[in-house]
């Protein structure tokens, strides 16, 4: 690429001293998002405690249109067409379990936990195999019915050490006699070079990034961790929460935002939507990761009464008495957490401001509605 | 006396053979020479396919008024039918259209026939014309009419274009094991 077009995509400065000596100082944008990766604390036993995967369910707030839409991966060499089927409602009933349990697989979140430790056991040395070959010898138990992960893959070095393979070699052996589909052995461009990750995040294919390095790499790779941190961390500055809602990605999204205590960009969304309940588990969540917010017990109990209410995809025109009891105690809640534990108080104080205002205006209408149908 | 006639043939043959090679004679120079300039002019410019397009022009060339003219709203193959005797085709296509720089067939394949058409990762709008909408599969060069080393090359390009992120597809879904990963099943 030349000089010119560098200068264009990435500065942020340029100072050019015409002395004797010119001096150009170009600072990449790209460099303000800084790859992170769970090295310090295992994430897995509050990742996978029920609370919070309840609650990460629930935010991510699914939309059967969205989750259940057609995608072009089975390879079936030809379409179905769809079935038109007439049922009773008993049958209605079972058919809308079978679509429960099949968008919660869809849904299946990635798991979040730890970086893995390489791998280091020496299992014999044997000297006298010097100088028996220039090459390494890879030895894989390509026995049928063994998980991937428990495979026994070895080398024997050439100065005769018989070790057991780290994780890298072990992933190319098992994608190579046991191939996964989707998975390339040779590292894809798009994860090798940071150019071309960042011109797909650029162009907002958050969903194709993240399930490409799901099917790609493990969950306890540090690649894999690297790649999820900087599109989580593009979402966040972009405030593009909604192109990863109803897909599997949003929990551990979240869980990375409330992990790091920067998920007051997030909340601010969901004020400004006016989405105070969903707003409310997510106080409830940074109280069961971190527990430092100050009104933690009373954003716990209102997340619980939150959680029984049904999942509200879009804005509901009539309220009930309930709704307009538990609205008000989730926008006290809200203004407590504000007050205290936010990062953006002015905004976020302004976003709920607002939102007060139209709520008063919603339950002024919805009272006035039943007084007029007569049912107040 | 035969000896004399004999020499003197001989003296004849030796200067007409001077004077033809001082009119034919050529020294060495930095010229092109005309019997391969007569080679060149004889190539159809129609058909000359020595040189490459760059795949910036191709890109431009695919939002022009001259391509919305040729094709339309239509991908590039759908107007162009093959030729073959019988009702059905033969399974493959033909191996090239090209063949030494020059298209030497009759009714070339949809990308030979337009220089401006370049199958590059780069080249999207292109590439997308070839893979079905519904299923996400490269169509096959049966149904396109692409010649045999066209439909290499594009496939080369759609799978360059898919690891460089030029091009999305749905990706296959990936089910975890959780007792992996979640000690506390365990």
């Amino acid at each position: 690429m030349s000089l010119l077009k560098l200068l264009k995509n990435n500065t942020r400065n340029v100072l050019i001293k015409c002395n004797e000596s010119q001096l150009i100082f170009i600072s990449s944008r790209k460099l303000s998002i800084v790859p992170s990766s769970y090295d310090g604390e295992n994430p897995a036993p509050k990742f996978f405690s029920s609370g919070i995967q309840i609650l990460l369910k629930r935010l991510t707030r699914p939309d059967y249109a969205k989750v259940f839409r057609k995608r072009s991966n089975s390879n079936a060499p030809m379409l179905e067409t769809p079935q038109y089927k007439f049922l009773t409602d008993e049958e209605l009933q079972i058919e809308k379990e079978k679509a429960n349990q099949s968008a919660d697989r869809l849904l299946q979140m990635p798991p979040v936990v730890k970086v893995h430790e390489p791998i280091n056991d020496v299992l014999s040395k044997d000297p006298a195999l010097v100088g028996f070959d220039s090459a390494k010898y890879l030895f894989t138990d390509i026995s049928f019915g063994v998980a991937n992960e428990h495979r026994l893959i070895v080398e024997r070095d050439p100065d005769g050490i018989l070790r057991s393979c780290d994780h890298d070699v072990r992933k190319r052996l098992n994608q190579i006699y046991f191939p996964m589909l989707g998975r390339k052995i040779r590292e894809p461009l798009i994860f090798a070079d940071d150019e071309k990750l960042h011109s797909l995040l650029d162009r907002q294919k958050y969903e194709y990034v993240l399930d490409r390095a799901c099917v790609q790499y493990e969950p306890d790779e540090p690649k894999f961790q690297k790649v999820t941190s900087i599109t989580y961390q593009h979402i966040d500055t972009n405030m593009q929460y909604d192109l990863l809602r109803s897909t599997r990605h949003f929990g551990p999204l979240a869980f990375y935002l409330t992990w790091h205590k920067c998920m007051d960009s997030l909340m601010f969304e969901l004020v400004q939507t006016g989405a105070i309940r969903e707003a409310v588990l997510l106080m409830s969540l940074r109280h069961a990761v971190h527990g430092d917010l100050k009104n933690g017990a009373d954003s716990d109990a209102l997340g619980k009464q939150v959680l029984t209410t049904p999942v509200q995809l879009s804005k509901s025109e009539y309220l009930t008495e309930e709704d307009i009891q538990l609205d008000n105690k989730c926008i006290e809640c809200l203004d407590a957490y504000i007050v205290n534990n936010s990062t953006m108080k002015s905004q976020q104080g302004l976003a709920l401001q607002g939102f007060r205002e139209y709520y008063q205006q919603m339950v002024e209408l919805s009272r006035g509605l039943k007084k007029a149908h007569g049912t107040a | 006396m035969s000896l004399v006639t004999s020499v003197r043939m001989l003296f004849k043959r030796v200067t007409l053979s001077d004077i033809r090679t001082i009119r034919n004679i050529r020294f060495y120079s930095d010229q092109p020479s005309e019997s391969a300039d007569d080679q060149q002019n004889s190539i159809d410019p129609l058909k000359d396919r020595t040189k490459s397009v760059p795949v910036e022009t191709s890109i431009r060339y695919l939002q022009s008024k001259a391509y919305k003219q040729t094709y339309g709203d239509n991908p590039v193959w759908f107007l162009y039918r093959r030729n073959h005797r019988g009702g059905v085709a033969p399974k493959h296509t033909r191996r090239s259209c090209v063949r030494n720089g020059v298209i030497s067939t009759g009714n070339p394949c949809p990308i030979c026939r337009d220089e401006y058409l370049v199958l590059e990762p780069r080249n999207t709008k292109l590439l997308e014309q070839f893979i079905s909408e519904y299923t996400g599969h490269i169509l096959d060069a049966f149904k396109t009419g692409l010649c045999q080393k066209k439909h290499k090359e594009l496939l080369l390009a759609i799978e360059k274009a898919w690891d460089q992120g030029y091009l999305t597809y749905d990706v296959p879904f990936r089910e975890y094991d959780y007792s992996l990963y979640n000690k506390n099943i365990n």
